[in-house]
């Protein structure tokens, strides 16, 4: 290859002595043909943009140089007098790039005519390639211009990947370049959820029969802020126990029951035997007593604690609270989901 | 300036410290049923009544200064020989709480027993402590008290050989409301003189209803 492309360029030399193969890049060579043209040196010209076309030259040509080179090649046929040999080239053009086009103010209306008619015999669809876009579904939209080369009905519809659900982002018919949108959201009403996408453009000429198609991948992210943990469930350390355990009631009674013997005891142990006690002890004793039993029958009968559990309720309101106001704040961020969409693939892939 | 013009002078003062130092204060009126008995060589004499009175008390962190004052007459009961008699007492004690469910004490009452005959004046000079288990939903508690008695003084007789009180209670305390029912039993054993052997014993059933401010 290398050999070949050093032939090339000693033959160019040859040809074109100003021309080294240095020089010889495709778009300075592109350069040198379109001054040569716009010179009218049109046979100076055509040998070098029919190089840039030709499946011997060993250089790379971007789509754009070699639709660019047909559209000049055409144009110096025009003005060779050959305007069918310049239709093909200009339809050569448009079969690589449905923008193709010529402007009026570079090109005559011989050339424009010539490229209308190539227009017209040649079916293609196109679409510019997408940029990395931030879409608000809420404001924005995603614009993708899609063209045809003449009139046509063109479908565009767009399909998550491995899905079979698909929007339709235009549907009817079409001439030349047209801007078409998405607002980021499915069929749902809903926004789309994240992952790759296929946007599929299919056009069907008014003309002719051709029918001509494209597909483009997309890849969506969805931006969210970052969303708030909920507080989790209060757990027992940090609640107060809302019932007294099953052994309170008898504790109670036991130390109601230690008022009483303690009453009977100094009363009868601790007094003077010559003096002897009056019934204050026992009174004490009874009270105490009857203090207990009442205690323990009320205690197991409402075991509850209500100070505690009116705490717990005041926590657990709190917590409910915060919880509230943290999911409202979440989904305030998930409904300002942006759409992050980035093109996956070359700006169109032929099926 | 007599020991009991002091405590009512102290008594007056309370709430005024109360509100200048920024302290828990607490009044309590109370209805005690006294049941006094005495053994002075003679048989027992018995006299039993009611009293009425009333306390106050202060306190700030654990430390706490009660003053307490009672007064009434104490009946004799018939066939036991004694004779009917007024009772008055003021009293001062200190309390410090160094557990939540224990408090020491010390302190000192002034008391005067009045019959037709004689006036009997005493000082008694305590140091105890009480205990104070709350029951559960702690609005109830149940209370242990126990006090030395290591000075006695009446006039005309020695100081006590041996003296004490003891007693139980149940208390309740709801806000700001307190109530207690205590009994207590305080005995006082002389030394004898002669062939006889003094001995004097107060047991009280003392239902106590209050309430209890927090002073900023």
């Amino acid at each position: 290859m290398k050999r070949r492309a050093a032939a090339l360029g000693v033959a160019l030399s040859l040809v074109f002595p100003n021309i080294t193969l240095a020089q010889a890049g495709t778009a300075e060579l592109l350069q040198q043909a379109r001054q040569l043209y716009e010179r009218l040196e049109i046979e100076r010209a055509l040998p070098i943009l029919r190089q840039v076309v030709s499946p011997e030259w060993p250089l790379e040509v971007t789509n754009a140089q070699r639709v660019e080179a047909y559209k000049y090649l055409g144009a110096a046929l025009v003005l060779r007098g050959k305007p069918d040999s310049a239709i093909l080239y200009f339809r050569a053009a448009l079969e690589r790039d449905a923008f193709a086009d010529l402007d009026p103010a570079q090109f005559t209306p011989a050339q424009q005519g010539a490229f209308a008619v190539a227009r017209r015999r040649t079916f293609s669809v196109g679409a510019r390639p997408i940029p990395e876009t931030r879409l608000d579904p809420r404001t924005g939209q995603l614009t993708v211009t899609v063209v045809t080369t003449h009139a046509a009905t063109l479908r565009a519809t767009l399909r998550a990947l491995g899905g079979t659900d698909y929007v339709v982002l235009y549907d009817g018919p079409n001439d030349a370049a047209r801007d078409i949108a998405w607002n980021g959201l499915g069929r749902d009403g809903r926004v789309a959820p994240p992952g790759r996408y296929d946007l599929t453009v299919v056009g069907r000429s008014r003309i002719t029969t051709q029918a001509d198609s494209l597909r483009m991948y997309l890849d969506l992210q969805h931006v969210v802020e970052p969303l708030e943990d909920t507080l989790p469930v209060l757990g027992a350390a940090e609640l107060l126990p809302e019932r007294h355990a099953e052994s309170t009631a008898g504790n109670d009674l036991l130390k109601a029951l230690g008022v009483a013997v303690g009453a009977l005891v100094v009363g009868s142990v601790l007094a003077n035997d010559r003096l002897g006690t009056g019934r204050e002890g026992p009174i004490m004793a009874g009270v105490a007593t009857v203090g207990g039993i009442v205690g323990f029958s009320y205690r197991r009968a409402h075991p509850a604690i209500p100070g505690n559990v009116a705490l717990n309720e005041t926590h657990r309101a709190a917590r409910d609270a915060a919880n509230a106001a943290i999911r409202l704040r979440n989904a305030d961020r998930v409904a300002r989901t942006m759409l992050l969409i980035t093109p996956a693939s070359a700006p169109a892939v032929r099926p | 300036m007599s020991a009991a013009v002091c405590l009512v002078l102290a008594g007056l003062l309370l709430p005024a410290i109360a509100a200048a130092q920024g302290v828990e204060l607490s009044g309590a009126l109370t209805l005690t049923h006294g049941d006094h008995r005495v053994d002075a060589g003679l048989g027992v004499e018995r006299a039993t009544g009611l009293l009425v009175g009333g306390a106050t008390r202060l306190r700030r962190h654990g430390v706490a200064l009660t003053l307490s004052g009672e007064t009434g007459h104490l009946t004799a009961v018939q066939g036991s020989g004694g004779i009917d008699r007024d009772v008055s007492q003021l009293g001062a004690v200190a309390q410090f709480t160094p557990l939540p469910w224990l408090v020491l004490e010390s302190g000192v009452t002034l008391r005067s027993f009045g019959t037709v005959v004689a006036r009997q004046r005493w000082t008694l000079v305590r140091a105890g402590a009480e205990a104070r288990v709350p029951l559960s939903g702690e609005t109830f508690w149940a209370l242990g008290h126990a006090h030395l008695l290591p000075v006695v003084r009446v006039n005309g007789l020695p100081n006590a050989a041996t003296a004490f009180d003891a007693g139980t209670g149940l208390a309740y305390r709801r806000g700001r409301i307190l109530f207690e029912l205590t009994y207590t039993l305080e005995r006082c054993d002389f030394p004898s003189q002669g062939s006889t052997r003094r001995s004097e014993q107060l047991g009280t059933l003392t239902l106590r209803g209050g309430v209890q401010l927090r002073l900023h």
